[in-house]
């Protein structure tokens, strides 16, 4: 074989393995690219996987966003807000920068109602893409890269149907719970919980900034709740520190335009004090229902002018224990069933 | 622009070799010469532009002092022209690459606070100062004879082995530079240079790109942070940076091979599949083959080599790898492993010694042979440990962890393996999948490792799969193994080529990170 045969050969092989992929991927549209209309689920890498689902799927489905990091993600199935089409465009370990470009992106569209905002000083503690995965290079990425190949192998092993628990086509990506994680552990680590909320990054701060003003400037109304911590969490971070958070982040609302409501006051205890609405200190699945109905009742209100109470009694004793399907599976001593669970109690057992 | 970019493949290679091949048929004879520094020196000022300032007046200056040391009258003057080029370039080395270590040095015991700042290292600057000195050493032993200008600036220049090797020698390059018009097998060339940039291009984005995201980092990074690794963790960051930094550099070199040879030239081959080594000094004939040339020549050799007995011998070995240490990179961690490397070689050469006179007529075994090869890794592997560590405080960790020294977890799968199971279970522990894989991740990771070392150790390299080619200088062609896997313009070869590029796209157009080990070097 002439040499310049072989390379013609070689360069034919390669376009035509080149196309063949690409046309694979293109008719399979795993992210709404292109022509797919079907619910699309989160197969793999999270943050591309929504952020390319930003540019069609999203704004074409939904009418509001619910974002933040993996403590509005997990669990956090928007199909339960009744009324509202939310896609929950939380993503796990995301911050402020990542969370204002896959934002921006699903905001361009024109086409939210509103969006919600999961406030924790995590995704505030730093700027900056983390691990590149949200880039403009992914959108062809999803035609030709080993993106494409990564959904194939997820599906493959999955059978090719999404575990409803796991992942849903409204963005909801649940962790495993930790089965190994007893009561008494959670407590106390908790408790020992880390100190994140110290470092306030103020550029971080400002690319939260910039997705509430984009979404003022396209009439979106801006909603936004302070995560409720569980109360063991709470009572160990530096006070003023977490003053400091508070001040930079609310700084950034609108009085009278945006709705900012705080899901760490007291009011909440019931849920916070309840080790059974988390599974560390992200939501369990009964927890991340009483977030889901609050957010519904402050949308209500806002958006429809229906007022309605907390979603739970001021003076139930477990708000998610015991109720059947909703408790996070816990070993929580029976003795204390029925009882409000004392706030010293992971003190004690750090320092046993 | 890095050889793996969609911009150096798809824009700049293409237009230099249409370039290059117009100005074949241009009658001015240098003009395919001016146009390899035109666009070299593009290639170079792509990264940062403002070092062409520093680097073309440096190739002027060499110029000259090499001619200066031609023409000179006395010896006297030829060697004050020497140590005025040496200090030059060592001066400019030291300069953007030791600075700052030195002054931190200085910081830490005087208690000063001297400060310069920030210093960028220019790319490739380890390597063309080689380069240069060597051409002024032998410009001064008389070994080099009148070059022109234009030869010279390509010289240092030629853009496939600009920024990381391999180090050429003058008189191994200009002569070919004199020969590029005489080219008759352009086609030729230009399948082979394919070929052999196909092989490279695979090796770095396919294989050492992949190690760095799901072991290396996340285990080395461990360690800084001084969180404790287990066993499996630390050997799995450890063997990952072994093979990254293999197919990183080999596949780097593979590609400049390949590349120059589009152009009808020849480098020196860099890499002979180093980890099949069954001892130190085999393994430095391997490795990075054009830098131990250099050592080996114009150090060691400088240093009085072994012409001064076997004591000042083994010290001369100890300070060229020493200094070879430092080469690599202004830090401690690149001094121990130097100093290891060093040690090694002593070793090495001592034993030979010893077995020389006390056992003359023994000959190597199969089984002896496997162990040696064995040995030379796990020696080659430790030093690996201290070249990537971000500290020696946290190489020693990971060595402790990989002696079992934070216990040996295996994931509990293999409990109920039957014999090996119990006989297991009285040395180490078993735990979830999870616990003992920790950050490095899943047990996938550890097979791909698995399967990249028989890759290392089974299949033949790239210079034995072209050895009818000749594809770099001084090449090690002897028959591989596997004589299938010996390139022909086949049908069967020109679809694997295809399937490699159509791989590396795949693998360039996703999300990865790129890094060019050698880059910092």
């Amino acid at each position: 074989m002439t040499s310049r045969k072989f390379l013609l050969l070689a360069a034919s092989v390669a376009a035509a393995l080149v196309a063949a992929f690409g046309s694979f991927n293109l008719w399979q549209d795993d992210f709404g690219l292109f022509w797919s209309q079907q619910p699309k689920t989160v197969w793999v890498r999270e943050k591309t996987t929504k952020y390319l689902f930003a540019h069609r799927y999203i704004p074409e489905n939904f009418e509001g966003l619910l974002m933040g990091p993996s403590y509005s993600d997990s669990f956090m199935e928007t199909r339960q807000i009744e009324g509202y089409r939310i896609y929950n465009m939380s993503m796990d370990g995301a911050n402020a920068t990542e969370i204002r470009d896959v934002a921006l992106t699903a905001l361009d569209a024109g086409k939210m109602r509103f969006i919600i905002v999961c406030l924790t000083p995590y995704i505030t503690k730093d700027h900056g893409i983390k691990g590149a995965e949200i880039n403009p290079k992914e959108y062809w990425g999803s035609v030709f890269s080993l993106l494409p190949l990564d959904v194939l192998k997820a599906k493959w092993a999955a059978g090719s149907k999404a575990d409803p628990e796991r992942a849903s086509a409204w963005g909801m990506t649940s962790f495993i719970q930790r089965p190994h994680m007893t009561w008494e552990r959670f407590m106390k680590s908790e408790a020992n919980g880390s100190n994140y909320y110290a470092d306030l990054d103020p550029v971080a701060v400002e690319h939260l900034g910039e997705v509430l003003k984009a979404a003022r400037a396209k009439n979106v109304q801006v909603f936004a709740y302070f995560y409720p911590y569980n109360r063991w969490f709470t009572d160990s971070v530096d006070a003023a520190m977490w003053k400091r958070y508070r001040t930079a982040v609310e700084a950034l609302f609108e009085p009278g335009r945006d709705v900012v409501w705080d899901m760490t006051g007291p009011e909440y205890d019931p849920v916070r004090t309840d080790p059974g609405c988390y599974t560390d200190a992200h939501l369990s699945a009964a927890g991340a229902r009483m977030v889901l109905a609050d957010i519904k009742r402050v949308l209500d209100q806002h958006l429809n002018g229906i007022t309605a109470p907390l979603p739970f009694a001021a003076d139930d004793p477990a708000v998610c224990y015991g109720k059947p399907g909703q408790g996070s599976g816990y070993d929580r001593p029976q003795s204390t069933l029925g009882q409000k669970v004392s706030m010293h109690a992971g003190k004690a057992a750090d320092a046993n | 622009m890095i050889f793996s970019s969609p911009v150096f493949i798809f824009v700049f290679l293409p237009i230099v070799l249409l370039g290059f091949h117009l100005s074949l048929r241009m009658p001015y004879r240098q003009a395919p010469v001016l146009w390899l520094i035109a666009t070299s020196l593009f290639f170079y000022g792509w990264w940062n532009p403002i070092y062409l300032l520093l680097i073309v007046p440096l190739i002027i200056a060499n110029f000259a002092l090499g001619r200066m040391i031609f023409a000179a009258s006395t010896p006297q003057l030829r060697k004050l022209y020497l140590y005025a080029g040496i200090v030059l370039n060592l001066g400019t080395l030291i300069y953007y690459k030791y600075a700052g270590f030195l002054l931190d040095n200085v910081n830490a015991v005087a208690g000063t606070h001297f400060d310069i700042g920030t210093i960028v290292l220019p790319l490739g600057i380890s390597f063309f100062t080689f380069q240069k000195i060597a051409f002024l050493a032998d410009t001064y032993k008389g070994r080099v004879g009148r070059i022109s200008l234009a030869d010279y600036s390509l010289f240092v220049l030629f853009f496939p082995q600009l920024i990381a090797g391999p180090i050429v020698h003058h008189a191994e390059i200009v002569p070919q530079f004199k020969e590029l018009r005489k080219q008759s097998l352009v086609w030729d060339n230009l399948s082979i240079g394919v070929c052999v940039f196909l092989i490279g291009l695979f090796k770095k984005v396919v294989f050492a790109d992949s190690l760095s995201a799901y072991a290396v980092g996340p285990v080395f990074g461990s360690a800084a942070a001084g969180d404790p690794l287990t066993f499996l963790e630390a050997w799995g960051g450890v063997l990952g940076y072994t093979l990254q930094l293999y197919f990183d550099f080999s596949g780097y070199s593979d590609m400049a091979i390949g590349a120059a040879r589009m152009f009808g030239i020849n480098l020196p081959e860099n890499f002979n599949s180093p980890y099949k080594s069954a001892n130190i000094i085999d393994f430095w004939r391997r490795w990075h083959i054009t830098l131990g040339r250099f050592l080996r020549d114009y150090l060691y050799i400088a240093l009085g080599g072994n012409r001064h007995g076997n004591a000042r011998r083994y010290i001369n070995l100890f300070l060229t790898m020493l200094i070879g240490g430092i080469w690599h990179g202004a830090g401690w961690t690149f001094i121990v492993w130097g100093a290891l490397h060093g040690t090694y070689l002593m070793i090495n050469h001592g034993w030979r010694a010893i077995k020389g006179r006390l056992l003359p007529d023994l000959k190597p075994s199969r089984l002896g042979t496997v162990l040696s090869i064995a040995v030379t890794f796990l020696a080659v592997v430790v030093g690996w440990t201290f070249f990537r560590a971000e500290s020696i405080h946290s190489a020693f960790a990971i060595i402790a962890a990989m002696t079992g020294a934070n216990g040996i977890m295996l994931p509990s799968v293999f409990q109920s393996v039957p014999v090996l199971g119990p006989l297991l279970g009285s040395v180490v522990e078993f735990g979830s999948m999870g616990d003992a894989f920790g950050s490095i991740g899943q047990p996938e990771t550890y097979a791909y490792i698995v399967a990249l070392l028989a890759w290392c150790w089974i299949l033949p390299n790239a210079q034995q799969i072209f050895r009818s080619y000749s594809v770099s200088l001084s090449a090690d062609t002897s028959t591989p193994r596997w004589q299938s896997l010996v390139f022909q313009r086949s049908w069967m070869w020109a679809a694997a080529a295809g399937t490699t590029f159509a791989i590396c796209m795949l693998y360039l157009q996703s999300n990865i990170e790129q890094e060019f080990l050698y880059f910092d070097f």
